[in-house]
């Protein structure tokens, strides 16, 4: 044989193009330096893969019912379609009564603000919910091969989405209070109890959306560290 | 037929016809039954959403098993606890075995045991591995794996190898 046509030199000839391409040549200059790891013999790998390959397909399985399966896999997409038209018809609703009470010229101000603002932070919200279920939906479909890079974006949407639940409780928190204090005034009872509740209220939601923070950004840095290995 | 019932009937078709396919992959991701069902549901819930979408530009085999990878490859990467705990329950099945059964080649196990080291030993293999051999052992082409995974058939080739000798190092490890 040529020299020049030697497989060995078949390394020399390759111009790396992709990633996916340099694959195998990495794979030859790095081939393990242990003396103690022998490579394996391809007979043996071809002898047990057939085995291997008749023992996976024969496994058992537990039957699914597969109409039970029909029934609770529409009930989900129902309950979740039925929640965002809720989100949605919230919203909605909570713009349309701010405006009804603006053009109306009401008296009670305190509930037109915390209608009109409500329902202008339910819109964000509402966005979020969309576009982070579009996401996730989107990444189903594409390549599994990127899953690890999906599950980042994935991810990193779902803190962003924290972080405005975390924003949003600094905001609606002097709002709330400011509402309640301008409604209490026309009452006879102490808004005391009211006081406590609400606040007791928004500080539960701001640390259960921390933990989930803190739950996520864990989730990150290890996705983080098996994608760049 | 309006197409919601249309739907229906090939939802239930496919689930039919896949549901081993699938049962299968799912084993060599997820060791805990419970979660299997879970992910199972998960797999089915998508391939609902996604058949409206379906163009039949690629076969259904492709489709479903490419919905199946992304949900499992999703599960693995996130399941950071799960792993950990796994790994633990693992390393007491091991224990338990050792007590149990002197280490043997993996042909003079029964067909029971060596099933469920398979499927264990496909479970400790890297991500990229664990994709391309649970679909060749489902006797999936380079061409099918390929489309599902959407990578080269090169890339499949290559990587199908390694994992191959890896999983025949870790069944005898084990």
């Amino acid at each position: 044989m040529n020299k020049d046509e030697s497989p060995l030199n078949e390394k020399g000839k390759v111009i790396l193009q992709t990633k996916s391409q340099a694959e195998p040549l990495l794979d030859v200059t790095t081939l393990p330096k242990s003396s103690h790891t022998k490579p394996l013999d391809t007979s043996v790998i071809d002898e047990q893969w057939a085995e291997m390959t008749q023992d996976w397909q024969s496994q058992p399985f537990v039957k699914t019912d597969i109409n039970k399966l029909l029934r609770q896999t529409k009930q989900r997409t129902l309950i979740a379609k039925l929640l965002l038209s809720l989100d949605i018809i919230a919203t909605i609703g909570m713009l349309v009564a701010g405006i009804y009470m603006w053009i109306n010229n009401t008296k009670d101000e305190a509930t037109m603000i915390y209608l009109g603002g409500g329902g202008a932070l339910s819109v964000i919200f509402v966005y979020f919910a969309v576009k982070f279920r579009v996401t996730a939906w989107r990444s189903n479909c594409g390549s599994p091969d990127k899953a690890i890079e999906h599950a980042i974006a994935g991810c990193m949407s779902s803190l962003s989405y924290i972080k405005l639940i975390k924003l949003f409780c600094f905001v609606i928190c002097p709002v709330s209070n400011w509402y309640l204090f301008t409604a209490s005034q026309h009452m006879s009872k102490s808004p005391m109890f009211g006081f406590i509740f609400l606040n007791v209220f928004i500080i539960s939601i701001w640390l259960i959306a921390h933990t989930f923070y803190a739950r996520r950004m864990k989730e990150l840095k290890f996705l983080k560290s098996i994608d760049s290995k | 037929m309006n197409p919601s019932s249309n739907n229906q009937e090939i939802f239930t078709e496919w689930m039919t016809e896949y549901e081993k396919l699938l049962r299968h992959i799912i084993t060599g991701f997820e060791a805990k039954p419970a979660i299997q069902d879970e992910l199972f549901q998960e797999i089915a819930l998508n391939i609902w959403r996604a058949l409206p979408s379906f163009r039949h530009d690629s076969a259904v085999k492709t489709f479903v098993a490419r919905i199946a990878h992304n949900i499992l490859a999703t599960h693995v990467s996130k399941a950071v606890k799960s792993v950990k705990v796994d790994q633990d329950i693992d390393a007491l099945n091991q224990e338990a075995e050792k007590d149990q059964i002197q280490p043997t080649p993996y042909q003079s196990l029964d067909k029971e045991q060596r099933q469920a080291r398979l499927a264990k030993s496909i479970r400790q293999l890297k991500l990229d591995q664990q994709q391309v051999i649970t679909l060749a052992l489902e006797g999936m082409s380079y061409q099918e794996i390929s489309d599902v995974l959407v990578i080269t058939t090169n890339l499949v080739g290559v990587r199908l190898q390694r994992a191959k000798a890896a999983l025949i190092k870790l069944m005898e490890a084990v």
